[in-house]
């Protein structure tokens, strides 16, 4: 329905000199509750992106007051003496929605969820719907629902989601793994040896790998090193385009490019960066589908969309079997620190098989720390992520890490 | 007008079906530059309306842009919320005073004035950064008594050398202040390399010292925060301060409509709090009401003032610290990046300490260097001792 309004700003846009224009509407609706707090939640947002090249110098305007928009202002906007340019695309029109049962409701979970204590425990259901329109005959439209629950144990929140809302086992079995948690931090005490191995939870695999990500594509691009060895030999790193059952949701990024299956690692080595449309033509390369904002109708950037990393391995029984007293199982991360490649952990975790809980600090060289892989479990484990509002998923193993 | 009209008729309609209602309106005109690879000029124009509804006890709340259509919604929301006595509707109170805003700021020629002064143009690429200009109208409206609203004007410089990891930023009410000059004027030195390693007393500069009291010290004073709350040490005296005239964070009156003022911190750092969670908490009611982006009404701090009598001088002054990433704020590894030894030589250096941030507010004292205002914070340089490694 913006379309239409669409692509009169983009006709204005281009009459005003623009050699490209493109624009985005965004409309998220979501359902919130807090249990215990009583008090329901609705957000209505909606956010427009409207941007013009004018002879390499961009102008953009977001706002969520989707009628104000003149394309006159974008023009007006464009400042400067920059070189900037964009990929082109062929035409394209492309309609996406996932199956949205509209009678599915976090409401419907509320009665059947047992009392639930010490832990915080929000629901969230959000209805999205994106179009996109460019000068390039791109259109794009997507709509899909998707439902999250986030279980805080006092410090960190953990959330996972899904097309449906979550049964009250997997609420029940989420809270449980919160409660243990915290019961297991406040046993920590300090172990000050330095351990032989280390392993790493997915959920910890998954934060370090988005930190190693974020380097991997450096500005300036000079510093880019394509071709690098960055991990051992089996090491394989790809982000896929998000399918309509996932939370990332991005068959088509926030700037109307088809996403590609990108092999970023392939046997330890770089072979590939995610770019948004500006930064593909600023590397030379074809963009990648990566063009993501962290708000509602904010400027994309190259983000990750739907990254699955595996390395061939054993169970995790047999990884675990292995451990000795020398050895940590990492489980939590308190805090990292970076410093130029150098990342300085603190975390909590247990020592090889005897069930002890320590508090420990960690240096890893995060260039490296692919290098250092001893060893992954054969099984994946997927969690969610964020940047901003968006939700990245992560599909990682265990770890086994010098 | 035409917003308050819209808003007054809602609040009538309201008040006709027995909600009782606080909207909190905020519209944004910014232009934000960020210069990167390139330089994008960004229009953010937005308004937010938050709305918090009550009936029988019972509360919901709502973020929106626009006001058609929601009186069922918040019916619909109200039927599911559950009863609290602690829920209510407090009147707003009559404006004082406001002087947030610059009258004499032209947004359109200012932004592009200051991101020539910053230097982002430089064909040399040397320098990165982010101009920010532009208004924020703050207003509440409510059913139980006359609206009031001011407008604060918001000016934010970043500037960066590329390539080294130094940096100088401010943000102001007014182009004339002085703290805007020192990004402007923002140079860096050639930097050579300094050892440093054992226990020493180090001095961290305001900037470093507000990024830490950001970091660590201000979500002490959030409702929600489950982890340790510190105490204001004797060398140290903090003030939570709504009121500072240089501040974009101030405000005249809080998202319930309260006026502000300045709250003296003593001993332990205690929450603050709205009128729910006062009388919730049965704590008096700090007046800090402020909705978070999630759409939800809680309380937090708008400036933190510290002050010390003491003025102690530190073995080398830290400038600059890297990116601490802190998920429990219990302990934290603060790398230190840049040192200034008492002899003027300034260098990069590559040592961390460990800092627990109670340890941290009880034990620190104040520093040598006058005091300087980053985001939320206007601290001197703090002196504390510690163990690098």
């Amino acid at each position: 329905m913006i379309l239409d309004q669409g692509r009169k700003i983009l006709e204005e846009i281009t009459s005003s000199g623009a050699e490209f224009a493109d624009l985005r509407a965004e409309f998220v609706n979501s359902n919130i509750i807090r249990l215990g707090e009583g008090i329901p939640r609705r957000r209505n947002e909606k956010g427009l992106l409207v941007r013009g090249l004018f002879r390499g110098n961009w102008g953009v305007v977001s706002t969520n007051q989707l009628d104000n928009v003149k394309g006159g202002e974008v023009a007006k906007l464009s400042f400067g003496d920059e070189r900037g340019k964009v990929v082109r695309l062929k035409p394209a029109k492309i309609e996406l929605s996932s199956p949205i049962d509209e009678g599915l409701s976090i409401y419907s979970l509320l009665q059947d969820l047992p009392k639930i204590k010490d832990v915080e425990v929000e629901l969230i259901e959000e209805d999205w719907k994106k179009e996109y329109l460019s000068t390039d005959e791109r259109e794009i439209e997507q709509r899909w629902k998707f439902f999250f629950i986030k279980i805080g144990d006092g410090e960190e929140w953990r959330v996972t989601g899904g097309l449906v809302p979550p049964s009250p086992e997997i609420v029940e079995k989420l809270v449980d793994e919160a409660l243990e948690m915290r019961t297991m931090e406040r046993k920590a005490s300090w172990f000050n040896n330095y351990p032989k191995r280390i392993l790493l939870t997915p959920r910890l695999v998954s934060k370090l790998l988005l930190l190693w990500i974020k380097t991997a594509s450096p500005e300036p691009p000079d510093q880019l090193k394509i071709d690098e060895r960055v991990g051992v030999e089996h090491v394989q790193v790809k982000d896929l385009p998000a399918p309509l059952s996932s939370a990332s949701n991005l068959f088509v990024d926030d700037e109307g490019v088809e996403g590609r299956e990108l092999t970023l690692i392939s046997n330890g080595v770089l072979i590939n960066v995610m770019t948004d449309r500006s930064s593909s033509a600023y590397y030379g390369l074809r963009p990648t589908g990566n063009g993501r904002a962290s708000t509602i109708g904010g400027v994309p950037s190259p983000t990750p969309r739907n990254i699955v990393f595996q390395c061939e391995g054993d169970t995790l029984d047999q990884i675990e079997g292995e451990l000795n007293q020398q050895d940590l199982i990492l489980l939590r991360l308190r805090n990292v620190s970076l410093m130029g490649n150098q990342i300085e952990l603190i975390g909590d975790g247990k020592i090889g098989e005897v069930d002890k809980v320590v508090r420990t600090k960690l240096e890893l060289n995060l260039k490296n720390f692919l290098q250092n892989i001893i060893e992954c479990s054969k099984d994946l484990y997927t969690s969610i992520e964020w940047i901003g509002r968006i939700p990245i998923k992560v599909t990682t193993p265990f770890i086994l890490l010098r | 007008m035409n917003k308050l009209n819209d808003i007054d008729l809602f609040l009538t309609k309201a008040k006709e079906r027995g909600i009782a209602c606080t909207i909190y309106a905020e519209e944004r005109d910014t232009v934000l530059v960020r210069k990167k690879a390139h330089l994008t000029p960004v229009h953010q124009i937005e308004k937010n309306l938050y709305v918090r509804a009550v009936r029988g006890n019972r509360a919901v709340e709502l973020l929106t842009d626009e006001l058609s259509d929601t009186l069922d919604l918040l019916e619909n929301l109200l039927a599911r919320g559950e009863p609290d006595p602690n829920n209510e509707i407090i009147s707003p109170e009559p404006l004082d005073e406001s002087y947030l805003e610059d009258p004499k700021l032209n947004p359109e020629e200012s932004w592009r004035e200051l991101v020539d002064e910053l230097r982002l143009m430089d064909p040399s690429g040397r320098w990165t950064g982010e101009v920010m200009v532009g208004k924020i109208n703050r207003s509440v409206q409510s059913t139980e008594g006359k609206g009031l609203e001011e407008t604060v004007t918001l000016i934010y410089l970043r500037k960066i050398e590329a390539g080294l990891n130094l940096q100088e930023f401010s943000s102001s009410t007014r182009l004339e202040d002085p703290e805007l000059r020192r990004v402007i004027e923002f140079s860096s030195e050639s930097l050579g390399e300094i050892e440093l390693k054992g226990e020493i007393t180090v001095e961290l500069s305001p900037k470093v010292s507000a990024k830490l009291i950001e970091k660590l010290i201000l979500p002490m004073f959030f409702p929600e925060t489950s982890g340790p709350r510190g105490t204001v040490g004797m060398n140290l005296r903090m003030t939570e301060d709504p009121r500072m005239q240089f501040s974009p964070y101030s405000r005249s009156f809080d998202a319930e409509g309260l006026r502000t003022s300045p709250i003296a911190i003593k001993g332990r750092i205690d929450f603050l709090t709205n009128s729910t969670i006062s009388r919730r908490f049965r704590r008096p009611n700090t007046r800090s009401a402020t909705w978070i982006r999630e759409g939800r009404l809680t309380a937090r701090p708008t400036n933190l003032r510290i002050t010390s009598e003491s003025k102690e001088e530190g073995r080398v002054i830290v400038e600059e610290i890297g990116e601490i990433e802190s998920y429990d704020r219990s302990l934290v590894i603060v790398p230190i990046q840049v040192v200034r030894k008492r002899t003027g030589e300034i260098g990069l250096t590559y040592t961390k300490f460990v800092l627990d941030p109670v340890t941290f507010l009880e034990q620190t004292k104040g520093g040598t260097m006058k005091p300087m205002r980053y985001g939320r914070v206007t601290t001197p340089s703090l002196t504390l001792d510690v163990k690098l490694y």
